[in-house]
């Protein structure tokens, strides 16, 4: 059959004649059906608030997955100044809270700091502009008084630190052993804080309380965080520093000078405590060839250290005497120990059942726990912080307090309320109401957007490699496996442009460029976008 | 699915007709997307009818006709064929009808051009009764929901007709069920669509807020709980190959949870809610899927 052409059929003025849409839906202006409309507010991660530095962790993991890891160290050193230390020492309090624990495991939030802590290295802050010409003085360059130094300068102040060693960092340097805080890692970061500009350094020059008053005339303000430098020892042990020591005596001395490291090869030697200095300790002579026993008064499980370490420990071959004291010490060519089997304990009071036991060992170190050299009162021009306010605790919080300190001291100086800072210096107290804050919980995520995968398993050295030396125990795991982790993030109350709300508008009224845009003239309120939001961040609000 | 990839072009203009949250104008937006400004769409009576706009003004950048309710195959195979006369074979002819239009109305047509092997795509968005006129039951309806001719719900004697068989049947080149609550699995299935020639049928899923009883804001959760409890199965027949189910989940969840989001339901005891998911508890079986 031969086709017809349709324009001998009907002709163009037919075709005028059909009804033919000649302009669009756009006339009717379809917002004005809306009772609710959405607004877009991102909210508070459970991960940033437990954290005691208040890291914004998802916005940060974020631009790491933007391919922009600079913006993303940024963000990160923006609230804590030792990433890199954080991403190995720090027990992440974060990861506790993390939404997706109850889903299928925290995200691994440590691996993806350490990634970003390292590279941060390199990268040395702006220099810090001068401000004001008030002073502070910090007492202590440990975590807490770097820390607070650290934010007082950005906020241009002038800044000086007195440290009473010949060097800065305090326990990042002496006192983690470098198998868990390689030295270099700690010190580059400290380095960077010293290099941004407006503060001055003042090493071996001890505080004492007379010293203090003194500084408390001639500074603005004075932050003191010089620590727990007194050992606690039992009554009953006297240290000598020859053959019984204090737990960190003893890391300082092997820190520092390597011949007394190469004098202690092949002893055997008995550690008194269930620390993290405890465990530090042990590790790091069992590291030098020796053979080491931990004798702790309670059970290795009610002891205080991280479980990690318990656990490295134990894999390198450490020997715990659980529930035993030390009760006499004879010292002959070597020292003779003899333990005591506790029954149990009584408000502190140790019980013992009567059982005893001997054993000879080369040296004895104590690591019991560290006391306030003086007591210091607070006022007006003294802030306290890190360990010395609030006792032995872990190095993110000594961050934390000195962090908290600064801003203390700033608004002390300025006159101003405690909860005034920008945007840029703390996300957490940048608003006025701190108790106001929206935590997005687990049920405000929507879990159809996120297929179970368990959490990345950090590669460890095998137990025999790592007692031959001092390299450290966790190894680096692979680009595409920290970014796989950094994508398991749900990512809480913090938009990360994932077009969702855009995807499921029906009525095209959703642009999604740093942050979310509503067409309020078109949109019909229907709430899609807040619905299927995976993280929370968008709400409906009543729109009069 | 990463919706960053999706590209930004949009075939459906602001100000429709759609109410609060429906899917129909949800599905069509996407539909468009993967099909492309190459497509005419043939629309008999149905909400879409509606959504499109009044004259002089139209919802869709692409060119679409409005034709009456028994006749969008036959329509539609007519506007293929005269692209082709015409030298633009490469035209998608897309029908995109109510379950009215096709379950009721329009399955003779449906079922002659399929038999024809006409080169068009038949899109059902269906939303399970007459909803624009005002929720009146068809044959998509499911037993047990109310509408304003069944106000004591649907009674179970009837069964929700299985289109995708009938279908099947026809040994089309394509058909497949699918909703938009399943991005990746729309999209897929539209592209498949897109790239066989001959006839090719997609039924969607597709929730009406008004008639179903639910807040617009749960329109897209309830049919994705529709997948979820296997009152709706997504699966695809290509060609002479084997019936494929595309979701299958870890565990069933109870038809209840399904019910419990919509008023349409919600006169139901638990003797006909039992019924209800023994017969669904088959369907799964028999498609290996319990």
């Amino acid at each position: 059959m031969e086709s017809v052409e349709y324009n001998n059929v009907i002709s163009e003025e037919d075709i005028k004649k059909f009804p033919i849409s000649i302009t669009t839906t756009e006339v009717n202006l379809t917002g004005s059906w809306r009772f609710s409309k959405p607004n877009f507010e991102e909210k508070i991660s459970p991960c940033s608030v437990g954290c005691p530095a208040n890291t914004n962790i998802p916005k940060y993991i974020f631009h790491l997955l933007k391919n922009d890891i600079k913006t993303a160290a940024n963000i990160l050193r923006d609230e804590n100044p030792f990433p890199a230390v954080c991403g190995r020492v720090c027990p992440h309090f974060c990861q506790e809270k993390c939404n997706r624990k109850e889903y299928d495991g925290s995200v691994e939030i440590r691996e993806i700091e350490k990634f970003v802590g390292d590279y941060a290295l390199d990268i040395p802050y702006e220099k810090a502009q001068l401000k004001t010409n008030k002073r502070v003085a910090v007492i202590g360059g440990g975590p807490a008084g770097l820390s607070c130094a650290y934010f007082l300068a950005k906020n241009g102040y002038r800044v000086t630190i007195y440290e009473k060693e010949n060097f800065l960092g305090g326990l990042l340097i002496y006192g983690i052993p470098s198998y868990r805080l390689p030295r270099e890692i700690a010190q580059k970061e400290i380095n960077n804080i010293i290099e941004m500009g407006n503060i001055e350094v003042k090493l071996n020059e001890t505080v004492t309380f007379d010293r203090l008053q003194e500084l408390k005339n001639s500074y603005d303000a004075v932050f003191f965080a010089g620590g727990l430098s007194k050992d606690r020892i039992p009554d009953n042990i006297e240290l000598d520093n020859e053959n019984v020591f204090s737990g960190y005596e003893l890391l300082k001395k092997l820190n520092t000078n390597q011949s007394f490291a190469q004098k202690l090869k092949g002893e055997k030697i008995a550690v008194i405590g269930g620390g993290n200095v405890a465990f530090d300790v042990a590790r790091t002579i069992l590291r030098l060839g020796n053979e080491v026993e931990i004798i702790y008064r309670r059970t290795l499980q009610e002891a205080p250290s991280f479980e990690e370490e318990k656990a490295e420990g134990l894999e390198e071959g450490l020997k715990i005497t659980e529930k035993s004291v030390v009760i006499k010490i004879v010292k002959a060519k070597k020292l003779n120990l003899t333990l005591g089997k506790v029954d149990k304990i009584v408000n502190k009071e140790v019980q013992l059942t009567g059982e005893t036991e001997n054993i000879e060992v080369d040296r004895l170190v104590i690591a019991t726990g560290q006391a306030k050299e003086f007591e210091i009162e607070k006022d007006d021009k003294i802030f306290l912080g890190g360990d010395y306010e609030h006792g032995a605790k872990t190095v993110i919080e000594a961050i934390a307090s000195g962090k908290t300190n600064a801003y203390k001291i700033i608004a002390h100086l300025e006159n101003k309320p405690f909860y005034f800072m920008n945007e840029q210096d703390n996300f957490l107290r940048s608003k006025r109401d701190f108790d106001s804050y929206k935590v997005v919980d687990f049920k405000k995520i929507n879990l159809f957007y996120f297929d179970k995968q368990p959490p990345l398993k950090t590669d460890k050295l095998p137990a025999k490699e790592r007692i031959k030396g001092f390299k450290e125990v966790a190894l680096k795991p692979a680009l595409d496996k920290i970014l796989n982790e950094a994508k398991r993030c749900f990512s809480c109350g913090v938009c990360n442009e994932c077009k969702t709300c855009w995807f499921f508008c029906p009525d095209v009224c959703i642009n999604v460029k740093d942050g979310v845009d509503f067409d309020y003239t078109y949109c019909k309120g229907c709430g899609l976008c807040s619905a299927e939001c995976p993280r929370g961040v968008i709400d409906m609000v009543e729109d009069k | 699915m990463d919706f960053r990839e999706i590209a930004n072009v949009e075939y459906l203009n602001q100000g429709d007709f759609a109410c609060p949250g429906c899917a129909a104008g949800l599905s069509m937006r996407h539909a468009l997307k993967v099909l492309g400004d190459e497509t005419v769409i043939v629309m008999p009576a149905s909400c879409w009818s509606i959504i499109a706009g009044g004259l002089p003004t139209t919802a869709l950048q692409v060119p679409l006709m409005h034709v009456p309710f028994a006749t969008a195959a036959a329509v539609a195979s007519g506007v293929k064929n005269a692209f082709r006369e015409k030298g633009e074979p490469k035209k998608n002819v897309v029908c995109w009808a109510g379950d009215g239009g096709t379950f009721d109305i329009g399955l003779q047509a449906i079922s002659g051009a399929a038999e024809r092997r006409e080169d068009i795509i038949y899109v059902c968005y269906d939303n399970e009764a007459y909803m624009n006129t005002g929720i009146q039951r068809s044959s998509a309806t499911p037993p047990g929901a109310w509408t304003t001719t069944t106000p004591t719900g649907n009674p179970l004697i009837f069964e929700k007709k299985d289109m995708f068989n009938i279908i099947a049947s026809h040994n089309p080149a394509y058909v497949a069920t699918t909703t938009i609550a399943f991005p990746d699995d729309f999209y897929a299935k539209f592209e498949k669509a897109k790239n066989a020639k001959g006839f090719r049928f997609i039924h969607l899923l597709s929730s009406c807020p008004p008639g179903w009883r639910i807040d617009s804001k749960d329109s897209v959760s309830a049919m994705r709980l529709a997948v979820e409890t296997g009152i709706f199965v997504m699966m695809e027949k290509e060609g002479e190959q084997e019936i494929k189910v595309t979701y299958k989940p870890e565990k069933f969840k109870p038809v209840r949870e399904y019910f419990k989001l919509q008023g349409r339901y919600k006169h139901l005891d638990e003797e006909t809610i039992n019924v209800i998911q023994e017969r669904i508890n088959k369907r799964l079986k028999k498609l290996n899927l319990l």
